[in-house]
């Protein structure tokens, strides 16, 4: 508690401490109105005091002339000027307790009003005020925030401005039915343009506000939903590739069990008959039941990536190995050229996974490139690894590499891929903690990018 | 219970245990088993099974995972106890399952994943039969 109340004249201790940062609070002013009733009662008082004066003397000097009657007189004439000082000095009084009351109660309102602006530039939300033509009146820090931008550069101009062109048919639908008292309760979705041109996705409220007197204005109160929308989306992907996972795994292992019987019941019978013509009809059942169980395999390793087993490895001698398994799918005129340098670099991971991944990279690599080159580089980052395998073929339009890495995604005919190769690669690379990446140009070629981690980290038992 | 080639002059053929809760397995197993020189016995579960193995002469036990009742594992584990020191295969699909059993307990099973096919079967059957109680991996 401070001492300043006692000199401001008020008592009022309880906003006093509030008060201690703001101008000195000032005494009420004498009015105008207090200043000619105070000039007034020094008139009638001085007028008063002379007749005394008068009287008095009169009285002294010419005491046989001053009768009863002269006395009467002078007390009429005296008695309305005393009553008219009297009236004055009361009504000065009750005009001065008046100016003070009205002197505090604008000092609280500008207080109040403070307070509210302090509580409207510090709400959580965005909170703009739109006129008819939402254009914008004011703004909050918080509105400021949303769309990345100074209040100069929001103010004044048109709300219309910052909703990108396919949604401003539908923001403009909202103001014109808010304006009409429509949807006013609604949670109106709505998506904004950020300076740095990211769309910004935010849940709205509005009120309309009718002052008595005033054109009408709309607050909007803007809450900004991208992160949650984001987590959300991420969520329900999620679960979407989880479910088909529990698909993939229970497809998988019911029709293992039929297909060994078939395998089984093949063996069985072209062990019992010696016609050729049957027994190369049994080798074609056979290839096919093959070509199932490799589905059934891709299935299972797309739906449970399990836990890697991450061991002390060269990558170079894995990459190595890589290169001679794929090494029947190089067409004729189509160089292979090793960038992996000769020295070994040591890694902890999952050899038998990993191989897996560039056995991946480089079957796609050849199936792209009829003649030119494919690449194998490369580089030593410290803890990190790159591995970049390009090449000189076709090359992958925009639209498919978006979708390269999902799951049952091919491009390839029919019966020549599951489209789980680059999903299954993925998956790996992942749960090494690494990742791969693609650039393209169509028709002169693709470069695919493992980065890896030196060192894989613990494997989190079977996912 | 179900036995094939019964006749009991070639007791000297190796005798195999065939166990899985399916009935399709079981027999052709056991078909394609008989056209090599096998006698071949099986059995729809573990309790079925530990009463093959106390009343024949049976030299390999060939056993599904996942069954109702007690496990493959289980089945032999306990054969073994019973002092049935027999060479035993595990078939499975489930290999993420098989796979979190410690390795203490998977030491002398041989693996044969779902789906396989003849071959694979009569090679690790011959292996396992020559070479008594270890496995090849």
């Amino acid at each position: 508690m401070t001492t300043t109340s006692a000199k401001n004249g008020k008592d009022d201790s309880p906003t006093a401490q509030a008060d201690v940062n703001r101008p000195q609070e000032r005494r009420p002013k004498f009015s105008g109105a207090a200043i000619v009733i105070w000039v007034v009662i020094a008139g009638l008082a001085i007028l008063f005091s002379v007749f005394a004066v008068a009287i008095g003397f009169s009285a002294i000097t010419q005491p046989r002339t001053f009768s009863l009657m002269s006395i009467l007189l002078s007390i009429a004439f005296e008695a309305p000027l005393a009553a008219g000082v009297v009236a004055l000095i009361w009504y000065s009084r009750i005009l001065g307790r008046a100016t003070v009351a009205r002197e505090v109660a604008t000092e609280a309102l500008v207080q109040s009003e403070a307070k509210y602006r302090e509580l409207i530039a510090s709400a959580p939300d965005g909170i703009f005020v739109l006129d008819e033509q939402a254009k914008v009146l004011d703004v909050n820090g918080a509105g400021e925030k949303l769309f990345g931008r100074s209040r100069g550069d929001i103010v004044g101009r048109s709300f219309m401005e910052f909703v990108p062109e396919e949604r401003l048919s539908s923001a403009r639908a909202y103001l014109a039915d808010r304006l009409e008292g429509l949807r006013a309760m609604e949670l109106y979705e709505a998506t904004f343009t950020a300076a740095d041109g990211k769309p910004v996705h935010v849940q709205l409220r509005s009120q309309v506000v009718r002052p008595a007197g005033e054109g009408l204005y709309v607050v909007y109160i803007v809450r900004d939903v991208t992160a949650q929308r984001e987590a959300l989306r991420n969520l329900v992907e999620t679960e979407r590739w989880a479910s088909m996972g529990r698909l993939a795994s229970f497809v998988a292992h019911e029709i293992n069990t039929p297909l060994t019987n078939i395998s089984l019941l093949t063996a069985s019978i072209s062990r019992r008959v010696t016609d050729p013509e049957v027994q190369e009809r049994l080798k074609k059942i056979t290839a096919q039941g093959r070509i199932a169980a490799s589905i059934t395999g891709e299935l299972l390793k797309f739906s449970r990536p399990g836990a890697i087993n991450p061991v002390d490895t060269n990558l170079v001698e894995v990459i190595h190995a890589a290169m001679e398994q794929t090494d029947g799918f190089r067409k004729p005129g189509v160089e292979l050229r090793d960038e992996t340098g000769g020295r070994p670099v040591l890694c902890t991971i999952d050899p038998m996974r990993i191989q897996e991944v560039f056995v991946n990279l480089l079957k796609n690599a050849y199936e792209a490139t009829p003649t030119g080159r494919v690449k194998v580089r490369l580089e030593d980052l410290g803890s990190l690894v790159a591995v970049s395998i390009s090449d000189t073929g076709s090359g992958i339009p925009p639209e498919v590499q978006a979708r390269l890495f999902e799951a049952f995604f091919t491009t390839k005919k029919k019966g020549e891929g599951t489209g789980l190769g680059l999903a299954i690669s993925r998956n790996f690379v992942a749960s090494h903690g690494g990742d791969i990446t693609v650039t393209s140009e169509p028709g002169r070629g693709s470069t695919f990018t493992v980065v890896l981690p030196k060192q894989a980290p613990e494997s989190n038992s079977s996912a | 219970m179900t036995t094939t080639n019964a006749s009991s002059e070639t007791a000297r053929r190796p005798g195999i245990l065939v166990v899985d809760d399916d009935a399709g397995i079981r027999e052709n197993i056991a078909d394609l088993l008989s056209t090599e020189d096998y006698h071949v016995v099986s059995a729809a579960d573990a309790e079925e099974a530990m009463r093959v193995l106390e009343s024949e002469k049976i030299d390999l036990m060939l056993t599904d995972f996942q069954m109702p009742g007690r496990n493959g594992v289980e089945l032999i584990e306990a054969a073994r106890k019973a002092n049935h020191a027999i060479p035993a295969i595990l078939m499975t699909a489930y290999l993420y399952v098989y796979e979190q059993i410690d390795d203490e307990r998977r030491k002398d099973i041989t693996l044969l994943r779902k789906p396989f096919d003849a071959d694979e079967i009569l090679r690790e059957v011959a292996a396992r039969l020559s070479n008594g109680s270890t496995p090849k991996n």
